[in-house]
């Protein structure tokens, strides 16, 4: 019994005993977890400390050593930049010292930050992962997975400073901003958004040193007033600098080129509207539209800008019929309007070529100063005046032109033929091969005059030859798919507008127009395609075209054949045009249609397609003319 | 001591990033990861101008980050309005570029050299040309993975070796190659000695397009797999990659025990690549 007691005894104190082990084990546990959330809390706040706590530097030792960073960020900055122009372009050696100048840019500014030093370097850091780590990847489940990332560990350091690690965060991303500008902006933008940049970019970050920006930007004031002053102004322009160099990739045929340029398409666009009910008004500024469509409409940004610009124009359209905005009247206005706009693209069958800056001209000049407008005779004497005018030629191509001149005056229905005298000789007639020349005339009347008259001076131009270009893109044989890909990637390039499509010429007195294709506009031609060929000639000044000689679109020498029509649809001479023809009435050619053959080296070829350019010469006379109103008084004698 | 610490938390953030980044974007040679056939941007040159008259040259150099051999690499210049432009020749080929392996962890470079002249501008003051290189070349996809296959957790009583079969599709990071097997997914037989299905689901995660995607070999454990793409016949082993959109493939095996285990899948693809590279030159007088 004894032992049974003793054995229940020592079963209730070894319980005992354990329960108080439990006890101890709870309590240690506690104390752990106390001093766990307590060297936890001291952790937060040691990092709260260490990002929002003032480096005890004198700042006589922070001004030495920011002046020093700057200095050198100048000096190693001018280098690299040199380095640069002399080896044109990013070598490994400038790669680097760019790599070095960003790190020491972030030095530079975390010795001119008092607080939260460290926190400079984060975003820096962050940009180093992307860029180089990721290759600067705009996937847009990466993006996201990394934008969120890193805005946690930039919010990490300024929850814990409690906001006031924040602003040498942003501090960081100057450096940043000027590594991505020094080597990484235009590479970005040609391999992510394909953008040809434009040389113009190009040479505008070429052409800076970045750094050495960079360093004057941080470099502490000096007790030399010239230097801050000039540093300031460096400042200054250096901000409207970079703001240029971030706006310009934006803007079409600025920043990359467009293949055809988008302002002088909308004033072609204008052109073609104005032959309806004349010229339009003037809508949105293009820099606006620019800028409106690459943030609304990064995807398309030329077709955004041609309908911003277009809606602003047609609005003001319907404004100037006192409709009021927002009623239905108004949008029925604007669909109108819309209409007409279609069809007078649909009539723009061809186009003023832009890359011609100078251009065949003629154009009579009247000097107002020198110009007898008014003359007072007495009666009985002979009228000896002569009335003086300058042909101004501009022949860039030195084409041999010939000029014959002639002059009336006119009053109701009676006309007085005039005398020209031409470079002082009684010639009519003279030939000019040179580039620039001035004839000066002047017109004498063979009668007397009495009264007011029109004065009319005229010009025919004879062997004028302007010549039309036509680009077209072959794309052989095929699938339907493999075309599809080559017209996607061609009309984003080479054919983006329908301008690129019809043919072009400079802007002189008259040109030829022709297309041919599975339809005249279309230039996108597969071996099987029926091809049809289509001409007409636009008189595109304001005289009048007389005669044309000859026209010959060349397609024969490029092994095209006339499938069926009449050969004349590419070749012909003589024909007389009507006088009715017009920039608004382009002249449709006799036999101007035809049906043509591809050769076999457009058909089958190893390139996945090809591009050629086809030209038509039009050679024809033209007229200009010049009228002014005289007066002639003649005063009786007493 | 706090600087320390404060490094540590941003080297932190940048392991964090790196391992939560979905895909590893530069194959090794190991054959994970994405990678291909790329410009190699510091070699290669192309002039942004030239003079009517001029001669020109043109640079590409490629590096083969993928984790396979390219052959049959084919550089196309197009593009060039013949009009304004001759170029000397406008193709040029190389047999073979080679990938990233154990003995070249940072694969092949290739370089290939065009030459153009500028023709008369017929007086216009420029010309701007948009041309194109196009890249085609013929590479490799292996797929290894190694699947837990039997029946089901639900089934007791089997042995398993501790390996389980995932509910629904197992995702991966690339297998070195812009061809990806993006996610596998096991659908074992619902009864002991039948059948289990392995869909996978290809993408291309290039910069450039797959053309067409052809089955080379498929093997479980040293045995032949029966894979065939769906939708299309057993017999069919070439198809067209579809643009923008993934390609299934469903492989099937007997399954010759109930029990679970780890084994291995080797699944390898053929394809024909093509990238296009878009330039500019503006032409003066």
């Amino acid at each position: 019994m004894a032992e049974e007691a003793e054995r229940a005894n020592a079963a209730r104190e070894e319980k005992e005993a354990a329960e108080e082990r439990e006890k101890a084990a709870r309590a240690e546990k506690k104390i752990a977890r106390q001093e766990f959330a307590e060297k936890l809390s001291r952790a937060g706040s040691t990092v709260g400390e260490f990002f929002t706590k003032k480096r005890s530097v004198s700042p006589a030792i922070t001004g030495s050593a920011l002046k020093l960073s700057s200095v050198l960020i100048i000096i190693l900055g001018l280098f690299q930049y040199f380095l640069r122009l002399t080896l044109s372009g990013t070598t490994t050696l400038t790669f680097y010292l760019s790599l070095f100048l960003f790190a020491l840019a972030g030095y530079a500014l975390a010795v001119k930050v008092e607080k939260d030093k460290v926190a400079i370097f984060i975003p820096m850091v962050l940009f180093v992962i992307w860029y180089f780590g990721f290759q600067g990847s705009l996937t847009p489940s990466f993006l996201l997975t990394y934008l969120l990332i890193s805005m946690i560990v930039l919010a990490l350091p300024a929850i814990l400073t409690k906001g006031e690690a924040a602003k040498p965060e942003l501090y960081g991303l100057l450096p940043v901003l000027f590594l991505f500008l020094d080597i990484g902006l235009i590479p970005w933008l040609i391999e992510n958004f394909q953008l040809p940049v434009t040389p113009f970019l190009d040479s505008l970050v070429f052409f800076m040193p970045w750094w050495t920006l960079f360093g004057l930007f941080v470099i502490p004031e000096t007790e030399n007033k010239t230097f801050n002053f000039i540093a300031a102004l460096a400042r200054i322009a250096g901000v409207i600098y970079i703001l240029m160099v971030l706006i310009v990739p934006l803007i079409p045929d600025i920043g990359y080129d467009s293949s055809s340029s988008l302002l002088p398409e909308l004033s072609e666009f204008e052109q073609a509207q104005a032959r309806l009910r004349g010229k339009l008004p003037q809508g949105e500024n293009p820099f606006v539209s620019n800028i409106a469509c690459a943030f609304s409409n990064p995807v398309d940004v030329p077709g955004c800008i041609q309908e911003r610009q277009l809606l602003s124009s047609l609005k003001i359209v319907c404004q100037s019929q006192n409709i009021d905005e927002g009623t239905e009247e108004f949008d029925t206005c604007l669909d109108e309007e819309r209409e007409k706009q279609k069809q007078a693209l649909v009539e723009a069958s061809g186009t003023v070529d832009p890359s011609f800056k100078e251009v065949t001209t003629a154009e009579f000049i009247i000097s107002e100063q020198f110009f007898p407008k008014e003359t007072v005779i007495t009666s009985g004497q002979e009228l000896t005046v002569h009335y003086p005018a300058t042909v101004k030629v501009k022949n860039p191509r030195r084409q041999e032109i010939t000029f014959d001149f002639s002059c009336f005056f006119t009053k109701g229905s009676t006309t007085v033929p005039g005398v020209v005298s031409l470079q002082g000789e009684t010639k009519t007639t003279i030939t000019i091969v040179t580039e620039n020349n001035e004839l000066p005339i002047t017109c004498t009347p063979s009668a007397s005059l009495d009264g007011s008259y029109k004065l009319v001076y005229e010009a025919t131009l004879s062997n004028l030859k302007t010549t039309s270009s036509l680009k077209r893109a072959f794309i052989g044989m095929k699938s339907d798919q493999e075309k599809q890909q080559i017209i996607d990637q061609l009309s984003r390039t080479t054919f983006r507008t329908r301008l690129d499509s019809v043919s072009q010429a400079p802007d002189e007195f008259a040109r030829i127009n022709f297309g041919f294709g599975k339809t005249a506009d279309d230039p996108y031609i597969a071996a099987d395609d029926s091809l049809i060929l289509v001409s007409s000639v636009t008189n595109n000044g304001v005289g009048k075209i007389n005669h044309i000689r000859n026209y010959q679109i060349k397609v024969l020498e490029k092994g095209f054949t006339v499938k069926s029509g009449d050969i004349r649809c590419v070749e012909g001479s003589a024909i007389t045009v009507p006088e009715t023809i017009s920039s608004r009435t382009p002249y449709v050619l006799p036999y101007s249609s035809c049906f043509l053959a591809l050769p076999e080296t457009l058909q089958q070829f190893d390139a996945p397609f090809r591009i050629e350019t086809f030209f038509a010469d039009l050679i024809y006379d033209y007229t200009i003319k010049k009228e002014i109103p005289i007066t002639v008084k003649v005063e009786m004698t007493s | 001591m706090k600087i320390v610490s404060i490094i540590a938390l941003l080297l932190i953030s940048m392991l964090v990033i790196s391992c939560t980044q979905g895909n590893k974007q530069i194959a090794d040679f190991k054959k994970e990861g994405i990678g291909e056939v790329d410009v190699s941007r510091q070699e290669s040159y192309f002039p942004r101008t030239a003079h009517q008259g001029d001669t020109f040259d043109m640079g590409l150099a490629l590096i083969n980050n993928a984790a396979y051999d390219a052959k049959d690499v084919r550089v196309v210049v197009a593009g060039f309005d013949n009009a304004f432009v001759d170029l000397i020749h406008e193709k040029e080929e190389k047999a073979l570029i080679a990938g990233r392996s154990l003995f070249d962890q940072d694969g092949e470079e290739a370089q290939f050299q065009f030459q153009g002249v500028v023709n008369d501008l017929l007086g216009a003051e420029f010309k701007n040309q948009n041309y194109f290189i196009y890249l085609t070349y013929n590479s490799k996809m292996e797929f290894t993975p190694k699947p837990c296959i039997g029946l089901r957790q639900i089934y007791k009583n089997i042995q398993d070796q501790g390996c389980s079969i995932p509910e629904g599709a197992t995702r991966y990071n690339g297998q070195g190659a812009p061809l990806t097997v993006e996610s596998m997914e096991i659908l074992p037989p619902s009864a002991s000695g039948g059948e289990i299905k392995f869909i996978l689901t290809l993408r291309n995660r290039g910069k450039g397009n797959i053309n067409t995607v052809q089955l080379d070999k498929a093997m479980i454990a040293n045995k032949e797999l029966h894979c065939q793409f769906r939708g299309e016949p057993e017999m069919t082993k070439t198809v067209i990659f579809p643009e923008m959109k993934t390609l299934e493939v469903v492989c099937t095996a007997l399954l010759e025990t109930e029990n679970r285990y780890t084994t291995t899948l080797f699944i390898s693809f053929l394809y024909d690549y093509e990238r296009v590279i878009q330039q500019s030159l503006e032409l003066k007088r």
